[in-house]
């Protein structure tokens, strides 16, 4: 909304959007239906399809940082990783419970880590609440961590 | 049921920088020793309840975490809209997602246009008075005012 400076300070002003973050939603529901799922899946699928058009990836999805309008609508705030990628980026950042296994295993990575987070989300979403080792299982980790796959892989 | 308070501690970071084709090692263990923390707040969702999964949610969440890039829904020829033709969405309106023209599954409270109820309470931070920059410094951000 805008933005100035003093002699020591960035100031950066932000829309207020007062329904809290949807993390707090989801701690309190702990799970949501499949049809509340739906709804914010919904909606970041857009958003991500419209950041993508601009060939920005996002690398930050998590429900902390989807914040509710005053309507019950979503909107995604801290673009701190976002980056505009027309090819491969390697930096390695995000959420550990979010990361895709590109992005863990710095081969370079895209638009691929946002899809990625976008299972996860909505895993959560449904699941309650995501955990490492439910991302455990997958190639990457197994063979770096040598911890054992668990629940996700049976679920999978 | 309780609110897992540390895990809103659920951190954002970054790594550093590893060059292409050179394997992140160093990064990766200061992931997993991060991932390590989270794992000791976890308690696993009943297997009971992941039967109840919705099986075409469970097909969209596994085709959206195929470890494999190249068979990744949202990263193949079509992009994203395989993603909204997946049948967990089926006959969604889209254009009606995109106008908003949906029911949220919930409307918060709120009481007035400053109304935080919703958000967390976090200590203000501490205003400690900082150096000013120096002409060159501050040159650095000239742009920022302007962007």
């Amino acid at each position: 909304m805008g933005h100035t400076q003093s002699s020591s300070h960035l100031y950066m002003l932000l829309q207020y959007v007062p329904g809290g973050e949807l993390f707090s939603y989801l701690r309190r529901e702990v799970r949501i239906s499949n049809d509340a799922a739906k709804f914010y899946a919904s909606e970041i699928v857009l958003a991500f399809q419209h950041l993508h058009s601009f060939n920005i990836v996002y690398r930050d999805l998590k429900p902390e940082n989807l914040l509710v309008t005053r309507q019950g609508h979503l909107k995604i705030t801290d673009f701190g990783f976002a980056k505009v990628v027309d090819d491969k980026t390697w930096t390695l950042c995000g959420t550990p419970e979010y990361l895709a296994p590109e992005l863990i295993q710095s081969k370079g990575h895209n638009k691929s880590v946002d899809w990625w987070a976008v299972g996860i989300l909505i895993y959560e979403m449904l699941a309650g609440y995501v955990a490492v080792n439910v991302v455990v299982p997958f190639e990457t980790w197994k063979v770096t961590s040598g911890r054992h796959a668990t629940q996700i892989s049976s679920f999978l | 049921m309780t609110r897992r308070r540390s895990e809103s501690t659920r951190r954002s970071w970054l790594g550093a920088l590893t060059s292409p084709g050179e394997p992140g090692t160093h990064s990766l263990t200061h992931l997993l020793h991060c991932a390590a923390g989270f794992e000791a707040d976890s308690t696993a969702a009943p297997a009971a309840l992941l039967r109840y999964f919705d099986v075409k949610a469970k097909d969209l969440i596994r085709k959206l975490l195929a470890s494999d890039v190249s068979q990744r829904l949202g990263c193949l020829r079509n992009g994203g809209e395989d993603v909204k033709n997946h049948k967990w969405f089926g006959r969604l309106n889209w254009d009606a997602v995109y106008a908003c023209k949906l029911p949220p599954p919930f409307v918060p409270e709120v009481r007035s246009a400053d109304d935080t109820r919703n958000f967390d309470k976090y200590p203000d931070s501490t205003n400690k008075p900082l150096a000013p920059l120096t002409p060159e410094q501050r040159e650095l951000f000239a742009e920022f005012d302007r962007l």
